[in-house]
């Protein structure tokens, strides 16, 4: 007996690989490590993901994990030698054709590309040299558990390096068990995954929870894996390109019965790790799973809940105590919340008593943009500080395209009273839907100027094809032609084009009838780009005088000025803090003149508040886009801008009483 | 739209205490000779005074101690500032970029 065969066995090694995300957590394995606990099943959860990081660096890696790479995919392609060989891809292609353009995806990039492009490049091209020895080690550290069963997250760009690494081990130790799940292996995904890897012995497609602890403990009993519905195994075969051969497993239907997801170990690696410091963990928590919004109306563009749309959100107390018992176990840490929506439920139980209790928490969660000012005041009560709101776009029709439900004036609305009261949104714009009004765009780079004082988009981009998204599923219908794998794939699968597709999540596209959509948002991507530059000096915001509204204008597209407005316009302008529509401005109008005044023309009366841009309108309504100082507190530059606007004016002042002041 | 004449007394008021003293107590002589319109007139002299003093009153002051420069050059406030958050957008990943 070996040294090795005397170590004691672990039943289960849970692995997460290269590009999964660094500085957090996955709660997949999580959830899956906290289920095998109380059965008794051994588990160890290692993130080679942190071992690579300390390898190539944490920017390095942080700029291969991006999602913005999804358009290189070169987080996979940087393993694809160490699971194919170099002969069997096109290494120059790739680097050419692929890698050395300056991404699209983006317009937060100054124009031309980042300036040290070439040199990143060179960098990732490099990181390749390091995968061999990564993965000898690799191996190595799951040997030492002696595993039975190896289990592996694959989600984004953590494909391929997962496989480089399953297949060594494989061949190293046969018997161990090859398991892989994660959202790169939903549907015909991992169905493919089974077919071209002889190394994985089953796939789990869609959610794990209510299948995975089943799995194991068949497979440490040495029993078959038959019957476990959304679990592809080796002896599925061509069964599972069948129709309806490769379902998803069985979802989630009482979030509550979940575990809390065991993060010890990924904390203790990284706390060992010279990483720390580099950059700062959060915690991954969850509330729900799917979209009340896309069970009704499923936005076009959108890939998630491939499973699952279905809505399913914990109780309130159950998510209080959740994340009561995480942020205690792992203090000091931010909380990403990985709900593809926040339930409009929680505003009534649990965001108040997330407030209530002042944690001092910092939470990030998904919402849609059709929150309300207390909402969004309530949620920075809660701590919740940072969210990712749907905006997507400010063109009505483009929204109404995309399904989104909302208005382009109502996600100016949320800008401006996230920036009011103290709440970051991330969000992105997006364009390239089939049937787009060009002209819409041009409007939109003439509003972007108006809107410098709020926060930019932190991508703006074309729309991307995701599997599962109904651009995708129903391309032809929508407007679509011509959709494919992204170029980079063929230059990480060595497979033919079919088999290429069946492992792809990403497409490219043409259009039914053409439209030169980089020709009508060349305005659009110039107006983000200088709303990116602008965003940290320009401010346009309100003092409420009582009869007196005083504007403060200090955005670059307006120049510094001061406006004020009184009597009607003045009330007109504090009403239009959300969005109002021209009947209900008439109303209120006629309520502010009284019965006696004739009824007066708002749109007239409105007229020259857009001119000046304080004010934005579609075809129905009027919003004010100066933030109120109250919550909102400028900041010292903004104030002293302000003040020598007000000394150049208040000096240039008539000193005698008597002298007359034009207008 | 032209309220110059307003934002000229407000702004004065700002960085002259004895006006702004003047606006308050006696508005009539304050304002008098300006070229306001009777709602203008009418809005400046009932202009409060508390919500004045909480928004612009310190300003002046602040500026004059160098408190605004001060704060400027700190990059900080004289208002309270928000507690510094976790910049989301730096950890290298998003969760997704659609939703």
């Amino acid at each position: 007996m070996d040294s090795e065969q005397n170590l004691p066995r672990t039943d289960v090694v849970l692995i997460s690989m290269p590009f999964g995300p660094l500085p957090t957590p996955s709660i997949g394995l999580g959830l899956l490590k906290a289920s095998l606990a109380p059965r008794g099943i051994s588990s160890k959860t290692l993130y080679f993901s942190l071992r690579f990081a300390e390898e190539i660096g944490a920017s390095l890696y942080a700029l291969a994990a991006h999602s913005t790479a999804t358009e290189s995919l070169v987080g996979e392609w940087i393993f694809a030698r160490a699971l194919f060989g170099e002969a069997a891809l096109d290494a120059e292609g790739y680097v050419r054709h692929v890698l050395s353009p300056p991404p699209t995806v983006n317009a937060s990039r100054p124009p031309g590309g980042q300036p040290d492009h070439a040199s990143r490049v060179r960098e990732l091209v490099a990181a390749r040299d390091k995968v061999e020895r990564f993965l000898d080690q690799c191996l190595a550290e799951v040997l030492e558990h002696r595993p039975r069963i190896v289990g592996f997250t694959s989600v984004f760009l953590q494909h391929v390096a997962s496989l480089a690494l399953a297949k060594r081990l494989k061949a190293r130790a046969p018997d161990t068990f090859i398991l892989f799940g994660g959202a790169n292996c939903e549907g015909i995904m991992g169905a493919e995954v089974i077919r071209q890897f002889p190394f994985v012995d089953a796939v789990v497609s869609g959610e794990g929870d209510l299948v995975f602890a089943s799995l194991v403990e068949r497979t440490l009993a040495g029993d078959n894996l038959s019957g476990l519905r959304g679990v592809f195994t080796q002896q599925d075969g061509a069964r599972l390109f069948d129709p309806g051969g490769h379902p998803h497993a069985p979802s989630v239907s009482d979030m509550d019965a979940l575990p809390v997801p065991d993060y010890d170990e990924f904390f203790e690696q990284w706390a060992a790790s010279p990483l720390e410091g580099a950059c700062r963990t959060t915690i991954q928590f969850e509330t729900s799973r799917g979209c009340w919004w896309g069970q009704r109306h499923h936005c076009t563009f959108c890939g998630l809940n491939g499973a699952s749309m279905q809505y399913r959100s914990k109780s309130a107390g159950r998510a209080l105590g959740e994340l009561l018992e995480l942020t205690t176990r792992h203090p000091g840490r931010p909380v990403s919340v990985v709900d593809n929506i926040l339930d409009l439920q929680y505003f009534k139980e649990f965001v108040p008593a997330l407030a209530a209790r002042q944690l001092d928490l910092q939470l990030f969660y998904e919402v849609k943009a059709n929150l309300k000012k207390p909402q969004v005041r309530l949620l920075r009560d809660a701590g919740i500080r940072v969210i990712q709101p749907g905006i997507e776009s400010f063109s009505d029709r483009v929204l109404e395209i995309m399904k989104k439900g909302e208005r382009g004036l109502h996600n100016i609305q949320l800008l401006k009273w996230c920036k009011e009261l103290g709440v970051d949104p991330v969000w992105n714009l997006l364009w390239g839907f089939p049937g787009e009004p060009p002209d819409d765009y041009r409007r939109m780079a003439d509003l972007l100027p108006l809107l410098t004082h709020l926060a930019p988009p932190v991508s703006a981009m074309p729309l991307r094809l995701d599997r599962f998204s109904p651009n995708y599923e129903r391309a032809e219908a929508l407007g679509f032609v011509d959709v494919a794998p992204i170029p980079a794939y063929r230059y990480i699968y060595p497979f033919p084009r079919e088999t290429v597709a069946n492992l792809a999540y990403y497409f490219t596209y043409a259009y039914r009838e053409p439209q030169d959509v980089r020709g009508y948002t060349r305005g659009v991507e110039a107006a983000v780009h200088a709303w990116r530059v602008a965003c940290g000096d320009a401010d346009l915001f309100s003092i409420d005088l009582g009869t007196v509204l005083m504007i403060c204008d200090l955005r670059p597209a307006r120049g510094d000025r001061l406006t004020s407005l009184t009597g009607l316009q003045r009330t007109l302008y504090a009403a239009c803090d959300g969005a109002q529509s021209v009947n209900s401005l008439r109303a209120l109008a006629a309520d502010h003149l009284g019965p006696a005044a004739a009824a007066p023309d708002v749109e007239s009366v409105l007229e020259p508040l857009l001119e000046c841009g304080v004010m934005v309108r579609d075809r129905t309504s009027y919003l004010s886009l100066a933030v109120p100082v109250g919550e909102y507190a400028p900041s010292a530059a903004s104030l002293a801008r302000f003040h020598a606007l007000l000394g150049q004016r208040g000096r240039q002042a008539p000193e005698m009483e008597g002298q007359r002041m034009t207008a | 739209m032209s309220h110059k004449a307003v934002e000229d007394i407000i702004s004065r008021a700002v960085v002259d205490t004895e006006f702004r003293e003047q606006l308050f107590s006696a508005p009539d002589k304050a304002l008098a000779g300006n070229d306001l319109t009777p709602e203008e007139r009418k809005a400046l002299a009932e202009m409060s005074r508390e919500k004045f003093d909480s928004s612009l009153g310190q300003l002046e002051e602040l500026a004059v101690s160098g408190g605004i420069i001060a704060v400027h050059e700190g990059v900080s406030s004289p208002i309270p500032a928000p507690v510094p958050r976790f910049d989301w957008t730096k950890i290298g990943y998003a969760p997704s970029n659609t939703n």
